[in-house]
């Protein structure tokens, strides 16, 4: 099984804006650390999902992969290409291999471009084929994706179609480059809940079809049982736990997974549940704590736990977590 | 007597070109003590419904017909005056989207003063804020913070003054609409807690508006499942849940993904919401409707008691 | 290698139907009635030289200072021209400083508006600072120091109009487009590999073109206004030109002799043709607002 994405150390920091009085008084930098250190690799065929809450820096990690944003410091190696290696032409081009499903189905498309042209432009940006292969593809894409027949979509404007809908053209845009790696960005958190598990089907199907590796951004962590195969946790910009789905959902190690898998809502008014529920909020990710990052808020916390910061280590054959007292 | 009765309320939408019926013809009573969920997905009219208890519906929306009484008060009827009474005072409401919900410049504790003494005008201020220090307290929030602005607490944090808010006057009832869509996973966990702990501590009557399946399950005594501006299944949580009746309710709870069943397959409903500008004949879900035969296509189905539970669908209806 | 470059087409597929209008609630009837109001004047200027009674700038065509009768309706003024046919054919100028003013602007303001934010940093930042400063002066004031230095004529007043109009269609274009960069739909015309000129001008610019709309048809009216304006200090045309601006500047003069009719009717023409103007840009900008759901 060939490495797809390999990321390694993993920085991006944003500076904070200061007043005026501050930046004449204090000479001290502060920093959002957005993604501090991360580091993971995903296989061709692999769907990973990236959990977290706000703040973990999930997004932003995503972004960096597909070179939407400048990381700080890190390897991101794609393929056999180092990203931070393209510029210009190449890097354009390098596009096709990559692409993003947008969380916001609604945003993701310009209210003035009809929904068939948006689809096309992916492939007339590329320079792929003659404009009539490009109609030829798009509408083939469109009925792939559910939207049948492509006559009754192709000319509609996005205000026109329902958000499931709109969220089959930003799929079908995504796939029509045919990429090999898609990022997924909470790509059914603003879809009706009845429609959901629709798009998830699609989305595993093309999957199939078109042999595809996802990496799966979600907050969502029952979606995220439902489709991934491998599951890594983030808190305050780093991975806490990543492992095989079954693991990390049945057989949690970090405290922090027991937290978020304790809280998820059951549809199940019998269910029993056992809350652990961690006191306080994410702390701000300008000051992370020191040591490790969940500590204030950790039941198990040790002394130890707020000098050093322990890093993702293998507990169990494939699975991995950053705690010094993980709950084997 | 229940505290909260509502008789086939009609609350229609006013606009050049259609009249759109958010509510039609919903029903539903509510015990005092007890947690009524209001579950749909966007468009059902469960917003609509939680508005127009306190007469908040905005314009182009009217409340069109049927009666609502709220602990005797005629809610539809009764005048200006008596309606802004009733609310924060006897009902608590909590706001959709607390981010946008708070004043951004105003103080924390100047939002409960302003509250507190509208409503009881006798009120010193030193007093109001030590009643709004009080209530700050009980949610976890620190008394110094009463001085902050908005935009200095996290998301959580706004909820929770939100829900202060809709406390601080003391109010037998609380209608919630979406408390936590806009929060994380451990803060939702987190105020539902609150809630839950609240409600027994005061002796809260709660509406929860959501469409999160999942939190219904965990508070509710009673649930209402709405679709298209109808009500189309009422009963308790555990029945509900257990054996849904209502094709919709039915699928709604197939599409939901339970993290404690290994090997769940989800379903979902093919097709849109109707647009309820030109609704179908019938009932409104034939159309995506497994079970569809030709009553529904031709009649409304009414809500009708079926084995103690309130159902909208020919398929119970044997007259 | 194609690199697409519809803007025509888009502009073409942008502007709603009329028959459309009608339904759009209050704001398409502001545009319907502005429109026509603009439509109706626009007409009037172009057919003056057949429907005018009299030759407006003919003096001594009737007694002088008469006031509205049936030979006269709108009165004369004191070099005796016929106030009817002055009325008719007093827009003309104004239309055309107008048009010229926007056509200017466009051509100007736009580019530099795009291009600037979209580019952001340092050109950003001097663009903000030129265009603030025009900004920072009373329209008018301006205006009649730009024109005093250029002197009389069409193409001047056009120009100071244009410089003094230019800073808004700037702020306008700005703000949408730092609005609009960090929208989705943006980052995903990156992530297919968009060049910077293609996601100006197919992403960018669509979206923007409204509020320019908008823009445009408050800057007619403004124009309108300040050539009138312009005239009336005596900065704008030689006399002999028949212009609403000189019949104000007389009007107010001869007002106090009780000659209302002098300033009132063109007067009049000037504020209905900038109400049209101004209807139109306030109904299309709301029209044009994305799509409020319920």
């Amino acid at each position: 099984m060939s490495s797809i994405l390999e990321v390694t150390n993993l920085k991006k920091y944003y500076p904070v804006e200061k007043s005026f009085l501050d930046k004449l008084l204090t000479s001290q930098k502060s920093f959002v650390h957005a993604v501090d250190d991360l580091s993971f690799s995903m296989d061709r065929g692999d769907i990973l999902g990236l959990v977290g809450e706000s703040g973990s820096g999930k997004s932003t990690t995503g972004r960096i992969c597909l070179k939407l944003i400048e990381p700080t410091s890190g390897k991101i190696v794609f393929g056999r290409a180092e990203l931070s290696k393209l510029r210009g032409e190449e890097l354009r081009r390098f596009r096709r291999n990559m692409q993003m499903i947008f969380q916001d189905p609604t945003a993701s498309l310009s209210p003035r471009i009809k929904v068939g042209e948006a689809i096309r432009h992916a492939l007339s940006f590329q320079g792929l084929g003659t404009r009539s292969e490009q109609i030829e593809r798009t509408r083939a894409m469109l009925d792939r994706v559910g939207l049948k027949p492509w006559s009754n979509f192709y000319d509609r404007y996005p205000h026109q179609l329902s958000g499931g809908q709109r969220q089959r053209v930003v799929i079908a845009r995504a796939l029509v480059l045919n990429p090999k790696f898609v990022i997924a960005d909470e790509p059914i958190a603003m879809v009706d809940v009845s429609v959901r598990a629709q798009i998830l089907e699609l989305m595993l199907e093309l999957k199939k079809e078109f042999d595809l590796t996802y990496l799966f951004i979600t907050h969502d962590l029952a979606m995220a049982n439902y489709v991934c195969r491998s599951i890594a946790i983030m808190y305050l910009g780093k991975i806490v736990e990543i492992g095989p789905k079954e693991e990390v959902f049945e057989r949690p190690l970090h405290p922090y997974t027991l937290a978020l898998l304790s809280s998820i809502p059951v549809p199940d008014p019998k269910a029993k549940l056992e809350r652990l529920i961690p006191k306080g909020e994410i702390p701000s990710p300008i000051n992370p704590p020191k040591g490790c990052r969940f500590h204030p808020r950790c039941p198990y916390a040790q002394p130890i736990c707020s000098e050093r910061e322990p890093q993702l280590e293998e507990i169990r054959p494939n699975q991995h977590a950053a705690c010094f007292f993980p709950r084997r | 007597m229940p505290l909260l009765e509502i008789q086939s309320l009609v609350v229609e939408y006013h606009t050049i070109g259609a009249n759109v019926k958010a509510v039609d013809r919903v029903s539903l009573s509510l015990e005092k003590g007890h947690t009524l969920g209001v579950v749909g997905e966007s468009g059902c009219g469960k917003s609509t419904l939680g508005l127009s208890t306190l007469r908040l519906v905005p314009p182009p929306g009217k409340i069109v017909s049927g009666q609502m009484t709220l602990d005797g008060i005629d809610v539809v009827n009764c005048s200006e005056e008596e309606i802004r009474r009733v609310r924060g005072k006897r009902v608590g409401y909590i706001f959709q989207d607390p981010m946008t919900s708070l004043n951004p410049v105003k103080r924390i504790g100047a939002h409960f003063v302003e509250m507190i003494r509208t409503h009881e005008p006798g009120v010193g201020e030193e007093d109001a804020f030590k009643r709004a220090k009080e209530v700050l307290n009980r949610l976890g929030i620190l008394p110094e913070r009463i001085n902050d602005f908005p935009h200095q607490f996290s998301g959580g944090m706004r909820q929770r003054v939100m829900i202060g808010l809709a406390l601080a006057l003391g109010p037998d009832l609380l209608i919630a609409d979406e408390p936590t869509t806009s929060l994380d996973v451990i803060v939702e966990a987190q105020i539902i807690e609150l809630l839950k702990e609240l409600k027994e501590s005061l002796s809260l009557t709660l509406v929860l508006i959501t469409h999160n399946i999942g939190i219904v399950a965990e508070t509710a005594d009673r649930v209402a499942v709405m679709y298209a501006g109808r009500i189309a299944e009422l009963g308790e949580t555990g029945v509900l849940f257990e054996k849904p009746m209502h094709p919709y309710t039915q699928a709604l709870l197939n599409s939901v993904p339970n993290i404690t069943k290994k090997g769940q397959v989800l379903s979902w409903i093919p097709g849109t919401p109707p647009d309820l500008a030109e609704p179908p004949a019938g009932c409104l879900f034939h159309p995506r409707c497994p079970y569809a035969f030709d009553r529904c296509r031709k009649e409304e189905p009414l809500l009708l008691k079926h084995n103690g539970s309130e159902v909208a669908c020919h398929l119970y209806d044997r007259r | 290698m194609s690199n697409e470059r519809p803007q025509g087409r888009i502009l073409v597929k942008l502007f709603p139907s009329l028959i459309g209008l009608a339904r759009r609630g209050l704001a398409g009837w502001a545009v319907l009635i502005g429109g026509v109001i603009v439509a109706v004047v626009a007409i009037m200027t172009v057919v003056s030289p057949w429907i005018s009674p009299y030759n407006p700038i003919a003096i001594n065509v009737g007694p002088i200072l008469s006031p509205p009768s049936s030979e006269f309706p709108l009165g004369t003024n004191h070099l005796g021209q016929d106030m009817l046919s002055r009325v008719y054919s007093g827009g003309s100028i104004m239309f055309q400083v107008a048009l010229l003013s926007v056509i200017v602007c466009l051509a100007v303001g736009v580019p530099i508006g795009l291009f600037a934010s979209y580019a952001g940093g340092y050109t950003d930042k001097v663009a903000s600072l030129v265009m603030d400063s025009i900004y920072a002066f009373p329209g008018l004031v301006l205006a009649i120091a730009i024109a005093a230095m250029l002197g009389p004529g069409v193409v001047n007043m056009a120009l100071s109009i244009a410089v003094v109009y230019v800073p808004s269609y700037f702020r306008i274009i700005r703000s949408q487009v730092l609005t609009i960069k960090e929208l989705p739909y943006v980052e995903a015309a990156h992530m297919m590999g968009a060049r910077a000129r293609t996601t100006l001008f197919n992403y960018i610019l669509p979206n923007v073109i409204p509020s320019i709309v908008a823009v445009a048809t408050i800057n007619f009216a403004d124009a309108i206004l300040t050539a009138a304006g312009l005239t009336f200090v005596g900065l704008g045309l030689p006399v002999s030109t028949p212009d609403w601006g000189w019949d104000l500047t007389y009007g107010r003069r001869l007002l106090p002799s009780g000659a209302w009719w002098v300033i009132a009717f063109p007067g009049l023409s000037v504020v209905l043709l900038a109400l049209g103007f101004t209807l139109m840009g306030e109904g299309l900008s709301e029209l044009f607002n994305p799509r409020l759901q319920r």
